[in-house]
């Protein structure tokens, strides 16, 4: 409940505490508050009974370090967050006595870190083909998961996809909240396309947007067809005008024009529910004219190649693509097939194993500007021993890039800050891989505007550290999710 | 003298056909009314067209010659759409001698590029501003090579759908100087690091079954040759017909389906056809299905090709052979038998357009050494222990290689108007102690030997003032800080 009615009555209680105001209130005040009282009192209630955080509930955090990945870091400082929402960072800052205050002064705060690509431990299915219009969403409504593993190694979030290959269908981001995978960010974060098998992947991806471009030719063929029909209607009309109807035309059904006009199609050139109904014979002709002046009806079209077909048009708020990569001789296909194509959205996803092989050590001055999402780790350069950082080339070369953990298994998780920390000891910059851990993979996402960094009006999705991120000695302590504490690590435990 | 003057007649529309001067078509019922020769009634003989390509179409133009600067081909348009500014890529290699293959030696010339296509050739060139230019001196520069045939490079139905253009294969193919190669029916180039501009062309061969082994197959195949140039001849006589009697029907060809297709397409000269056959047998009786339908056959193998090898040329066949193929001679036999080094140098000898391949058509490591698509130079080395000279041994994996796979139009020589693929090398191709430099392909040098670590370490010239070899292949990289 958020009505100011019981902050107001309380400042009055406070107001009116002493015996000496009680006197000198108006009996006119003292009856208004009798009613407010009666009116309110259950609120009250509960509101008292939860210690008064109803409205705006804040939180308080001193921590001994704080980085916030989009500014500097803060020594010694508080971070008050307000419903859920960074509201306040800095030192020595005024926020209400009655926030909740959260000792953090020997951990270091960081913004929670966005799996950007996982299974999220779910069962595994064979999907091949086309299916844009799958949600991973769906396969979360009625499981009850357990996000100890993610928690104990530092996420918030997670972006659920669905499994298969070709286009299995579109991912879901969900915060990783208590009450397990209800809190559902976005449900069509991006939509999935593999090339691992270029054989198989490449013919199914052109497929997919043939079909959708010519699913568009198809709706808009109907729509010029209507067109011509409303204006050779509105025509008819305007002829017909003063004149009453003919006794042969009110019997006709609605589809068929004036008689000396060859029939169209007709309901035949629609694959989907067919135009307004012919009236019954002998109707009102001004009637039937009304019914078909509603709006165009678009022909049924194959929703499987639905979000190729938004991303052709350009829609608002269309789900981009995220390509998966097996290895570099994915990519000059992947622009061959996209190259009739003008600008489709797209990210990259390299799928290598940290201490593999990996031939995408050619791609690196290929990918400037691209979003990038790989896991963290070195790798070998191919038919070698000798090891490069693939993720430091790129993010050097101009890409912005994002780690995500390889698997989902629990050492694939924990291993994920460790392997942003050998990063670090071959070179790569700090800030690149703070920002690949947290902030690329909201860009990612198309959510850094609430997630990704601790910045005023960005959602409280923090972890607690035991030391900086990237020293391989640290472990996660604690995991707030929107302002509340989900997690916390046992004593002594091994991390 | 009744009968030389037949002989002289019948012989008119050979002679009139050879000097290029179509023969009118009612003269050999001339021929038939006024000396019925012995010999059976001959067909018209049809318009020959140039070599046919595959997928082209029998109109295909011949390269211009090497003086004018010709256009570049059309094909090349596709490049300058991807590249954001519209201007033209240019890429010359100067210094180098340049074997044109086509046209002779010519050291100290330079060759421009434009867009992937050889724009000129020639001493002293002036070069665009913005030229990449390509320093080859003390190298020797050659058209990149063609592999007849080739396995494990590209993948997929067609090379363009699923070849992963960074593997190693293509990398060692590019590091020997082969820059387009046949795979399947597909003819495609080595174009590293792209994909969707690789074909060349589609149907190479059409693959004939025509060996002893198997007599029924060709009965069967000449029995549907019988009936296809049959239906060529009834097509022929409605298009007379027509101009007299426009009620004439046109012969129904709606029985022509499956193989019947591609054995009219080889009737009239568009496709060629490829026989394996490596006994002196079955290459005359190849030869004799050339003479007697037209066709334009390749015969794959011909191992006992030196035997017979008059009869292959009259034939106009060309062949694909492999010179360090070894069969021994069975003795028991009185007519010569068995393999001959000297086979690629008889054949070329008796006027047979030679393209050499290796016994292993892939590159690996495993196998008898020496032997795969890697050591392709070597092989037409073996050519010239034969007896081939230096020269026609180069044209065997060059032009005559790409004239049989019907893609010289576009690879095989260094001429204006082809493609600027070039394999430069250290010395002479044909020796063993030569290795390639930089390879070539569309313009954009693909491998280049001091930048690779695969055979950076080799220097059989005791290059002792060179940089140490790179330690890091495909590429190094920023150093790790």
């Amino acid at each position: 409940m958020n009505s100011t009615k019981p902050k107001q009555f309380r400042w009055h209680f406070r107001r009116w505490a002493t015996a000496r105001q009680w006197v000198k209130t108006s009996s006119w005040s003292k009856l208004r508050l009798a009613v407010a009282a009666l009116l309110v009192a259950p609120a009250t209630a509960s509101a008292l009974v939860d210690g008064g955080e109803e409205d705006e509930s804040f939180v308080a955090i001193h921590a001994g370090r704080i980085i916030t990945v989009s500014g500097e870091e803060i020594k010694g400082g508080t971070i008050v967050l307000a419903d859920g929402k960074v509201r306040l960072i800095g030192r020595d800052l005024d926020y209400p006595k009655n926030a909740k205050e959260i000792d953090a002064r020997d951990q270091v705060v960081m913004p929670g870190m966005i799996d950007a690509r996982t299974r999220l431990g779910l069962p595994g299915y064979n999907r091949a083909g086309v299916n844009g219009n799958q949600l991973a969403a769906r396969e979360l409504d009625f499981v009850h998961l357990d996000f100890e593993d993610y928690w104990r190694a530092g996420f918030t979030s997670a972006c659920v996809i669905p499994d298969g290959t070709g286009a299995p269908g579109q991912s879901c981001l969900i915060r990783l909240s208590s009450d397990g995978a209800k809190d559902h960010i976005d449900d069509a974060a991006y939509v999935l396309v593999t090339m691992s098998n270029l054989g198989r992947d490449k013919p199914i991806l052109e497929d997919a947007f043939k079909k959708a471009k010519a699913e568009l030719e198809k709706i808009r063929k109907a729509r010029e067809e209507w067109e011509k029909k409303q204006k050779e209607k509105a025509e008819a009309a305007k002829k017909a005008e003063g004149q009453p109807p003919k006794p042969g035309e009110a019997s006709k059904p609605g589809e068929q024009p004036k008689p000396n006009e060859p029939p169209k199609p007709g309901g035949q050139a629609f694959d989907g529910p067919p135009g307004p109904p012919a009236p019954p014979s002998g109707g009102d002709p001004k009637a039937q004219e009304k019914k078909e002046e509603e709006k165009f009806t678009p022909p049924r079209t194959d929703e499987h190649y639905q979000p190729f077909m938004d991303l052709l048009e350009k829609k608002e708020g269309a789900a981009p693509l995220l390509i998966e990569l097996a290895g570099a001789g994915g990519w000059p296909h992947l622009l061959d097939v996209l190259k009739p194509y003008e600008e489709v959205p797209y990210s990259i996803y390299l799928s290598v194993r940290p201490g593999g092989t990996s031939d995408f050590l050619y791609l690196i001055d290929k990918l400037k500007g691209k979003k990038v999402l790989l896991p963290a780790g070195w790798l070998y350069q191919p038919n070698t021993v000798h090891l490069y950082t693939l993720a430091a080339e790129l993010a050097r070369a101009g890409a912005e890039v994002s780690f995500s953990p390889p698997g989902g298994s629990r050492d694939d998780l924990a291993d994920h800050l460790r392997q942003a920390a050998e990063l670090r000891r071959m070179g790569m910059d700090r800030e690149a891989i703070l920002k690949a851990l947290t902030l690329n993979p909201a860009r990612l996402l198309g959510v850094d505007k609430r997630l990704g960094s601790l910045e005023k009006d960005k959602e409280g999705d923090l972890i607690f550290l035991s030391g900086d991120p990237l020293d391989p000695l640290t472990r996660v302590e604690r995991v707030m999710v929107l302002g509340a504490v989900v997690w916390t690590a046992e004593e002594g435990g091994i991390p | 003298m009744i009968v030389s003057f037949a002989l002289c007649f019948s012989a008119l529309p050979g002679l009139l056909t050879t000097a290029g001067i179509p023969f009118p078509p009612f003269a050999p019922f001339t021929c038939v009314a006024l000396f019925a020769p012995a010999a059976s009634a001959q067909d018209p003989p049809r318009p020959r067209p140039p070599w046919p390509r595959p997928g082209a179409g029998p109109q295909g133009a011949p390269p211009s010659s090497t003086d004018a600067p010709a256009k570049p081909a059309e094909d090349k348009k596709d490049e300058e759409k991807k590249e954001p500014k519209e201007e033209d890529r240019y890429f010359a290699v100067v210094g180098g001698r340049v074997h044109t293959v086509s046209g002779g030696v010519l050291p100290h010339a330079t060759i421009l590029c434009k867009n992937g296509a050889i724009q000129a050739v020639g001493p002293g060139l002036s070069l665009p501003e913005k030229t990449e230019v390509l320093d080859a001196t003390g190298h020797e520069v050659y058209p990149g090579l063609v592999a007849v045939d080739s396995s494990g490079i590209f993948s997929g139905r067609r090379p363009d759908d699923a070849t992963d253009p960074y593997s190693l294969t293509f990398n060692l193919a590019l590091a020997v100087g082969i820059t387009t190669a046949r795979s399947g029916n597909s003819i495609a180039k080595l174009t590293f690091g792209e994909a969707g501009e690789m074909t060349l062309a589609d149907g190479a061969f059409v693959d004939l079954s025509y060996t002893t082994r198997s007599p029924d197959a060709r009965r069967k195949l000449r029995a549907s040759l019988d009936k296809l140039r049959q239906h060529l001849r009834d097509v022929e006589a409605y298009e007379r017909k027509k101009e007299d009697d426009p009620k004439a029907e046109k012969p129904d060809d709606k029985w022509i389906k499956g193989n019947d297709v591609n054995y009219l397409k080889l009737l009239k000269r568009e496709a060629v056809a490829r026989i394996s056959a490596d006994s002196a047998y079955d290459l005359l009786q190849a030869a004799d299905l050339a003479q007697q339908y037209g066709l334009r056959i390749v015969v794959q193998g011909a191992m006992e090709g030196w035997t017979v090898a008059p009869a292959l040329g009259r034939a106009g066949i060309s062949a694909i052979i492999t010179p360090r193929t070894r069969m021994e001679a069975d003795e028991s036999l009185v007519r010569p038998n068995g393999s001959s080094i000297s086979n690629a140098a008889i054949l070329t000898a008796a006027g047979v357009p030679v393209a050499i391949v290796t016994e292993n058509n892939a590159i690996s490591t495993w196998g008898v050494a020496g032997q795969d698509l890697f050591h392709l130079a070597m092989e037409a080395a073996f050519g010239v222990r034969g007896g081939l000279s230096n020269d026609q041994a180069v044209r065997a994996i060059t032009l005559d290689a790409a004239r049989i796979l019907g893609v010289d139009h576009r690879v095989g020589s260094i001429e204006p108007g082809k493609d600027a693929d070039f394999a430069i090398v250290d010395g002479d191709l044909l020796h063993y102690m030569t290795l390639v430099r930089w390879t070539v392909v569309n313009g954009k040098i693909v491998y280049d030997k001091e930048q690779s670590t695969l055979f950076n370490h080799i220097r059989p010239g005791g290059d002792r003032d060179a940089p140490p070899p790179n330690d890091y292949w495909p590429r190094p990289l920023g150093s790790g800080g």
